[in-house]
């Protein structure tokens, strides 16, 4: 491997930090279209459970996941720190409600350690390593993962 | 403490087949206890990174040494209510290392190491049960001290479902093995399942032990003409009643036994085993569990 091609290896990438119950996760920037404070959702009748609604974006209708329901967390209110990830997943736009979103950070290649396993199997595919950070882990998770195939399917139907 | 320690003990004792026993409590009076050979260090619990989809008895993750440590509740993965509903802060994580893998377990407090012989380790009592996280009761006084199966409660939290995979042998080397017989000696029934597999994968046909004593008894039956012969024997070291070591002696003392080939195959990381077992008069080691070398030690064996 050429110098110019190990330096690109492992040149930062940047990776957006949002928050969501007691923890920090990471979605690789080029994943993220954009960020949207939390407006009218509108609920759809017979859409799975982790489907919020849908919300009017410039003319476009997008899914609204809710992120807590896909990882397994307690619900909570909409607040004035929500916000919702519009995210470009494996050729679908979807919009993800967090609790919160903090920051853009940094990471190098050499920054990131694999997660270790937590006998989850295949529910958590979608994190896709770990950073450690003077303020606590961060969490890294691949947008294209935050859906099974099968979730996906469901959701072009509606 | 570091595993140091624990080596020097080792050292010292005359009697090598001693137990070293980490006492460790998880919110009752009931000491629980676990092999110190398997304990890399004890710290203060962390700060935990809770990983969502995580199995229930999973605490969370910290980053230790650059390395990621999955912390499993240890009562709560035995089936008890977990020990601290609220913060962990005042619990302690034991790191252990053990099947090529390295694991936190959160207790509630941890007390102080006693040396045992394996003699004084009884089985765990018939009645408790296949669903038991018990592999040996020892008295220390009053009361008894449990020794947990950390490698069944790991398998069941963090490698669930996952089974040994394939031997890579060629044909030749199979059919080598064709009609050979090997014994099993391990008390852990999740290794004596794995074990079995991967046996029947390479077509040997296999006998079960649960321990140093059951082994004995089922070779002398061999030689009385009672059964088939025995052309190998794969054992577990941590064992009651009997360990790895003393069987593999008791083998070797006896003139018909002497040449039999003896595979010590131990969940514990690290050369010190190596050399106890060579010194035993083990023909080889190996740590637990890769399917792939467990059928090279094999093919070797018998070859």
């Amino acid at each position: 491997m050429s110098q110019a091609a190990e330096a690109r290896k492992d040149a930062p990438g940047r990776w957006v930090t949002f928050q969501l119950e007691d923890e920090t996760y990471g979605i690789d920037v080029m994943q993220v279209r954009e960020v949207l404070r939390s407006e009218e959702i509108s609920p759809v009748p017979g859409a799975p459970p982790y489907v919020l609604g849908i919300i009017n974006l410039r003319g476009n209708v997008v899914t609204i996941i809710d992120t807590r329901s896909r990882f397994g967390l307690p619900p909570r209110e909409v607040d004035d720190a929500s916000r919702i990830l519009i995210l470009e997943a494996a050729d679908h736009v979807i919009g993800f409600l967090v609790d919160s979103v903090r920051e853009v950070v940094e990471l190098r290649a050499s920054d990131i350690d694999s997660a270790p396993d937590t006998g989850s199997g295949d529910a958590s595919r979608f994190i896709c390593g770990l950073s450690n950070r003077k303020e606590g882990l961060l969490i890294l998770v691949d947008a294209s993962r935050m859906l099974s195939d099968e979730e996906m399917a469901e959701l072009a139907t509606l | 403490m570091t595993n140091d320690s624990a080596k020097r003990l080792t050292e010292h004792g005359s009697h090598e087949d001693r137990l070293e026993l980490l006492l460790f409590y998880l919110g009752s009076n009931q000491p629980f206890g676990i092999n110190v050979l398997k304990v890399k260090e004890i710290i203060p619990c962390p700060r935990l990174t809770h990983l969502p989809q995580a199995h229930a008895a999973v605490r969370g993750v910290t980053q230790l040494r650059g390395h990621p440590l999955t912390v499993v509740d240890l009562a709560q993965a035995i089936g008890r209510a977990p020990m601290f509903p609220e913060g962990c802060e005042q619990g302690s994580v034991i790191v252990a290392e053990f099947n090529r893998s390295r694991q936190g377990f959160l207790v509630r407090r941890v007390d102080r190491i006693i040396v045992c012989d394996w003699k004084q380790v009884l089985p765990p009592p018939s009645g408790t049960g296949l669903g038991s996280y018990i592999t040996g009761v020892t008295r220390v006084g009053e009361p008894l001290v449990q020794i947990l199966d950390v490698e069944k409660i790991i398998g069941e939290v963090v490698d669930l479902g996952e089974e040994p995979t394939g031997h890579a042998l060629t044909d030749e080397e199979i059919a080598r093995l064709q009609g050979k017989r090997v014994l099993v000696v391990d008390d852990s029934t999740v290794a004596r399942h794995k074990t079995a597999q991967t046996l029947d994968q390479l077509g040997v046909e296999h006998v079960m032990a649960r321990d140093g004593v059951e082994a004995m008894a089922v070779l002398k039956q061999v030689m009385a003409g009672e059964a088939d012969p025995i052309h190998m024997v794969i054992s577990d070291i941590e064992m009651p009643e009997m360990d790895g070591y003393t069987l593999t002696r008791e083998i070797r003392k006896d003139p018909n036994l002497a040449s039999l080939y003896i595979l010590l195959h131990t969940s514990l990381n690290g050369a010190i085993n190596t050399e106890k077992a060579q010194k035993a008069g083990a023909n080889d080691v190996l740590t637990k569990f890769v399917a792939e070398d467990l059928a090279h030690a094999v093919a070797r064996a018998l070859a």
